[in-house]
């Protein structure tokens, strides 16, 4: 793992670069959020989570990407869907667990989103995870698709 | 008196005027009331033979202990289900279709609402479903047996379902329902994985369809205090004169 684990931390560093210029070239941050249900059914009695931002090197946000109409009519894809990434996998002084990503410690009924805040939704909108590429040692990627806005 | 004006009326499980407490989640006990049902039944009915088989399975995503790990009030699509860990095997029922309203007396309404109700595995190889499969005819015909007793002893010790309940000042808890049958069944893919090269998450489908009445909502109304009652005419000079005073309180008489 000694050599995965030394390009993580270049590419972790690397992929930050991009962030906090002038002007930013992220201007959007990405979260997981977390809201947990305890009643009967989801939403009888909820409370918030966690709220996790995904990060890079420097708490630098990942790119985030909304694919083009061609892109979404070729996949069959949902209108809005967007696309984190690269996020560099977990390694010995950072990165990102993809047990987080996959919602791993949730109960039944819990509910796991991303959150996106920036010019697009100033105010935050949630997005529910359609598809986690995690099979790459270097980087995961996120398919996401709006939900509701908070 | 409530702090708002009110109807006093009653349409299915929605009571007006709602309690100072009450949600909207409130509004619609019926819902709620038949998934506690048939969900009891089932586990009720099922349990042991569900336990005694699923106990030799690999599948981690199937709940061991009962054939109803949870139950959901929507329609089980993917957009929805994608938003939460969901707990398998689950029983989801909701509204779906057109309801239709009809006059049912000169004072009533009625709405006769059709019901989808759903019954989803998790995906499993094919040698688990031919250990679990048989659960699909034998949760539609407990569901449909339930209908017909309008209970089960393990819900509610039994209570009798549907009709409200005979206390027009307490409706309880009991599903507020003119009536409740049992329309279709259908076993196959689940509404989500109708894809073939999806994994195969199987389910059974059953279409219900219920009766809702309207009323007065007697329970409602505070205890009676007291009424003034009078009855006057007007002279021909403009002066009323009281014909007849009664009064009910206390404070009788002036």
């Amino acid at each position: 793992m000694g050599l995965v684990n030394s390009l993580r931390k270049t590419l972790y560093n690397a992929r930050a670069v991009a962030a906090g210029l002038d002007p930013d070239f992220r201007p959007h941050s990405v979260a997981l959020v977390q809201v947990l249900n305890s009643g009967a059914h989801p939403g009888t009695v909820s409370n918030d989570g966690s709220v996790t931002p995904i990060t890079e090197s420097n708490s630098q946000p990942p790119k985030v990407r909304w694919l083009k109409d061609e892109e979404i009519a070729v996949g069959a894809l949902g209108h809005g869907t967007v696309e984190v990434g690269p996020i560099t996998p977990a390694f010995d002084g950072g990165g990102t667990d993809l047990t987080a990503l996959q919602g791993a410690d949730l109960q039944t009924n819990d509910q796991l989103y991303l959150r996106i805040t920036g010019p697009k939704h100033p105010t935050g909108a949630l997005y529910r995870i359609t598809d986690l590429q995690c099979e790459r040692a270097l980087r995961y990627m996120i398919r996401a698709v709006p939900t509701a806005m908070g | 008196m409530p702090a708002s004006p009110s109807l006093f009326q009653r349409f299915g499980g929605l009571d007006l005027p709602l309690s100072d407490s009450a949600t909207l989640l409130d509004t619609d006990p019926v819902r709620d009331v038949l998934l506690g049902l048939f969900a009891a039944a089932i586990n009720a009915e099922l349990g042991p033979a569900w336990r005694r088989v699923t106990s030799g399975l690999a599948n981690d995503q199937i709940d061991k202990t009962q054939p109803v790990s949870t139950t959901y009030g929507f329609e089980p699509r993917q957009e929805y289900l994608q938003q939460l860990r969901v707990g398998f095997p689950f029983l989801a029922l909701h509204r779906s279709g057109t309801a239709t309203h009809e006059d049912h007396t000169l004072e009533s309404e009625r709405i006769t609402q059709p019901w989808t109700l759903h019954y989803i595995l998790p995906a499993l190889a094919l040698d688990d479903q031919h250990r679990v499969g048989n659960v699909f005819q034998a949760v539609a015909k407990i569901v449909t047996l339930v209908v017909r007793e309008r209970s089960h002893p393990a819900y509610q010790d039994g209570a009798t379902q549907f009709f409200g309940s005979l206390d027009v000042d307490d409706p309880g808890t009991v599903a507020q329902l003119g009536s409740l049958r049992v329309v279709s069944h259908e076993a196959g893919p689940a509404v989500f994985s109708e894809d073939k090269d999806a994994a195969p998450y199987l389910a059974l489908e059953m279409t219900l369809e219920g009766v809702e009445y309207s009323g007065t909502n007697q329970g409602a109304f505070g205890d009676f205090d007291a009424v003034d009652y009078s009855a006057s005419a007007v002279t021909e000079d403009g002066t009323a004169a009281n014909l007849v005073l009664g009064q009910t309180d206390a404070d009788f008489p002036p």
